[in-house]
């Protein structure tokens, strides 16, 4: 029987996010010339990847706690395969959240056990004294191999907790169990993952045992709310039915966005933090398994809207999911753009870039953007500024649609000029098609991935239409 | 200061002319121009050559096919305005008195597709930001918002140059069209749709430049010619900075350019008998005329409904069809204007000849962002 240790630290906040495709899973299963297939997986669009998602539902997280990322202690990430197998993530991440430039940070990765890695990294770090908050960001898309299983199981999520000494949730006893045994797979030559299981000895010998040791060894009441991992679509329920009449909330988010991999666990308790009980979060992966307990007292800030950021999304065929994750590739030669991603103009200019700031000329108060580029103020021509974080809200100031774009990017392809709530100027991509913009329209700015320039990311904002705002400007009949 | 006049003009049709070369091409509207100013070697002793795409001495390479070299030859690139800028130079040398005569010559091939350019700072092009088209359609939504310019405003504008175009044997598309049609062609990016745009294509266009005193009787005169660029922070011009300041408080450079030419020519918009101007797309002339002083912005609706820029209209704009009409090779486009220009004040124009026409103007801009305003009279 294992022992749980106790892991006393608390959840401040949560902030969840998704992509913004659904692959209906018959899809694939016609693709593939066979009938069936149940429910939906998420699918990231052209523009997203696990460093987007995480940027989102930890930038969601901090606004629902309300702290300044600069007063965060660090960022611990979990992620099966984070977008730069070697690179700059966590760097990449510090950036675009804004957090202080000598925070910590640590990247949790190499299965879907990442997620828990990372909150029990972070929890260790607060328990310590180390940090006063820490960010915990899990998020995960996965490139399924073709014609595996995966396919139909293998969604897109993210979610990010902020983690201090006293918070409405508090994280109790952890047990972890392991066995040296394979499941999904990927090789350091290979670019997708693949199952290297038999599937009926994977879940007696492997997946249940495991889980039912660490579900079990946790004090639960059968008011206990239960989010349970679920790799293929049935293991989950037949986990739920062996660990006895228990109450599993993670289904929704499962069925939502099929399996998140590392952001698994924490999303399907993350809907569960507004109400006050006990949770207990069990995560898989890599052969290890890990049950944690969390006590909620009151409701967790950001949960009420937890449900509204994971809904939506537009269905997709799957040659249209392919052709997202990179699967399917035209043939013929892509336009090479001018900047090398090792060049110095992304020396310089991409902390401008991911953090989106401007230089504010310290004579006329004209905000310069991108900084990087602008040496003397287009105001009055004086050379001193100080460096300021743009607002990520604002107005379109004009706006087009571009109706073809040779490859890599991908037609229609909106292009805006913002005015933002600081009177700043910028211009950027349109994360829609562009259907619902118009001249006045408010936006609001994600971290998107602009471009693969020579097999290397490329990350910017782009511009959505804000979901929750008075809109000031009537759009106009055309 | 000393007058200038046009002796003589050429052209090579702006179109697409398989394999021949840009130096071809400005070899034989050369040797027209020549030709009409009865001009030969050793009779002039400068040459201004205009030219984007042309490569390294490209003015060099039309003169020496010709055996025509030995003086000065200078290539200059000012995006779309280039010609104008050729011109400004050649008749700002025979104004001081340091040159009697002087060339001044427009090549260009433009590759096909989409214009790849250096213009734009690298980040740009990396993050998707620098499609052409892209530029014209963000500006044409601020003039329709801004200006009550509508989709069929558009179209009339394509309709009422291709009408004109259908009486220029140079032009590349001779072939009228409806409103309809036009809206009914490629969308683009809205709201321009693909023959709202101009071709990029390949010709060439020669002037020479005379004192006054020494051009053949009759010969056209240059009251005045002016090249600006943008004033900081322009956030929608041709510039296209796109991020700064305010767009609407700032003098356009096409306004600038013509204040001065109307200022040193000594006349004002009443004056003018017909104008060419910049039609890279179908929104970029109707934002010109208000820039130019020919009417008051939001009136460009009215003024296409009734005809008065059309040919026999009041003030006919782009009598030569426009660039919607011949494409725009971007060194030779302006240069293209003023032998419009010429033929009209001289009274040669056959079938869409301007009546009486004595003043014309000649309106580019482009990349950059620069301008240029040619004013010329009979």
């Amino acid at each position: 029987m294992s022992t749980p240790r106790e892991c006393h630290s608390a959840v401040l906040s949560i902030g969840v996010a998704a992509p913004t495709l659904r692959l209906p899973v018959a899809q694939v299963a016609a693709g593939w010339g066979r009938a069936g297939g149940r429910g939906q997986v998420a699918v990231c669009g052209p523009s997203e990847d696990a460093l987007t998602l995480a940027w989102l539902a930890a930038r969601r997280a901090i606004t629902a706690a309300g702290i300044p990322p600069e007063e965060i202690g660090g960022v611990w990430w979990g992620c099966t395969r984070p977008p730069f197998a070697e690179g700059p993530n966590l760097s990449f991440l510090s950036a675009a959240l804004r957090l202080h430039p000598q925070s910590e940070a640590a990247l949790l990765s190499g299965s879907p056990h990442a997620g828990i890695d990372a909150l029990l990294a972070a929890a260790d770090a607060v328990i310590s004294g180390r940090v006063s908050t820490a960010l915990v960001v899990a998020s995960d898309s996965l490139l399924p191999a073709l014609g595996s299983g995966l396919e139909a199981a293998s969604g897109a999520g993210a979610v990010a907790v902020l983690l201090a000494a006293e918070g409405p949730a508090s994280l109790g006893q952890v047990t972890t169990e392991w066995s040296p045994v394979l499941d999904r797979y990927r090789g350091d030559l290979e670019t997708e993952t693949r199952e290297v299981y038999d599937g009926r000895l994977f879940r007696e010998q492997v997946f249940l045992p495991l889980c039912q040791t660490v579900g079990s060894s946790l004090s639960a009441d059968p008011s206990t709310r239960w989010s349970l991992p679920d790799p293929d679509g049935r293991l989950g329920r037949t986990l739920g039915e062996r660990l006895g009449s228990i109450k599993v909330v993670s289904s929704a988010a499962r069925s939502e966005l099929g399996d998140t991999g590392a952001a698994a666990p924490l999303l399907g308790l993350a809907a569960a933090l507004g109400e006050p009980g006990n949770l207990i979060a069990l995560g898989f992966g890599g052969g290890r398994a890990t049950a944690l307990s969390i006590q909620v007292t009151s409701p967790v800030p950001g949960s009420s809207v937890v449900q509204q950021h994971l809904s939506g999304g537009r269905e997709v065929t799957y040659t249209e999911a392919l052709r997202c994750r990179g699967q399917l590739v035209a043939s013929g030669e892509t336009v090479e753009m001018a900047v090398p991603p090792g060049s110095a103009m992304f020396v310089r200019g991409s902390h401008e870039m991911l953090a989106l700031l401007g230089a504010r000329c310290l004579a006329c108060a004209t905000v310069n953007t991108p900084p990087n580029v602008h040496p003397t103020c287009i105001g009055c021509g004086a050379i001193e500024f100080e460096i300021i974080p743009l607002p990520l809200h604002g107005t379109v100031q004009t706006f087009v649609v571009n109706q073809t774009m040779p490859a890599p990017f991908v037609a229609p392809l909106p292009l805006l000029v913002l005015d933002l709530e600081d009177g700043s100027r910028i211009s950027c991509q349109g994360a829609s098609d562009g259907s619902d913009l118009y001249i006045g329209v408010p936006v609001e700015l994600q971290l998107r991935r602009y471009a693969l320039e020579r097999g290397v990311p490329i990350y910017g904002y782009a511009a959505l239409v804000a979901t929750a705002s008075d809109k000031t400007i009537e759009r106009p009949s055309t | 200061m000393k007058a200038v006049a046009l002796a003589g003009v050429g052209m090579y049709p702006f179109g697409r002319h398989g394999d021949l070369t840009a130096t071809e091409m400005g070899a034989t509207a050369l040797q027209a121009a020549l030709s009409e100013a009865g001009v030969h070697r050793g009779e002039f002793q400068a040459t201004f050559c205009a030219t984007a795409y042309g490569g390294v001495a490209a003015g060099h390479r039309v003169l020496s096919s010709l055996a025509l070299t030995g003086g000065p030859i200078i290539d200059v690139e000012a995006g779309c305005a280039s010609g104008g800028a050729a011109l400004g130079l050649g008749a700002a040398a025979i104004q001081s008195g340091q040159y009697d005569t002087v060339l001044v010559l427009g090549i260009e091939k433009m590759p096909k597709g989409m214009i790849r350019s250096s213009f734009f700072p690298s980040w740009m092009e990396t993050a998707g930001l620098a499609a052409t088209p892209a530029y014209f359609a963000l500006r044409a939504q601020r003039l329709m918002i801004e200006q009550g310019i509508t989709s069929h405003d558009l179209a009339d504008l394509v309709v009422k140059n291709r009408a004109n175009g259908v009486l220029n044997s140079d032009a590349m598309f001779r072939s009228a069209v409806t409103r309809e049609q036009v809206l009914a062609s490629k969308l683009v990016c809205y709201p321009l749709h693909l023959w709202m745009l101009c071709s990029p294509n390949e010709g060439a266009a020669a002037v020479v430049l005379q004192r006054a005193d020494l051009a053949p009787p009759g010969s056209v005169r240059l009251l005045a010619t002016s090249l600006r660029s943008h004033l900081p922070g322009s956030v929608l011009d041709e510039s296209t900075p796109l991020a700064g300041l305010s767009d609407s408080e700032i003098t356009p450079p096409s306004t600038l350019a013509a204040e001065d030419a109307y200022e040193r020519a000594g006349l004002g918009p009443a004056d003018l008998d017909l104008v060419e101007c910049q039609d890279t797309d179908a929104a970029r002339e109707l934002l010109t005329w208000p820039e130019l002083g020919l009417c008051q912005a939001g009136q460009q609706a009215q003024i296409l409904a009734e005809g008065s820029f059309a040919l026999g209209g009041r003030l006919p704009v782009n009598s030569s069809g426009g660039l919607l009409s011949k494409g725009e090779p971007l060194g030779a486009s302006a240069l293209g204007q003023i032998v419009e220009l010429v033929h009209q004040l001289r009274g040669d124009a056959g079938h869409r000849q301007v009546e009486a026409a004595r003043v014309g103007l000649a309106h580019t801009i482009g990349r950059g962002a620069n301008a240029s305003v040619t004013i010329l009279q009979a």
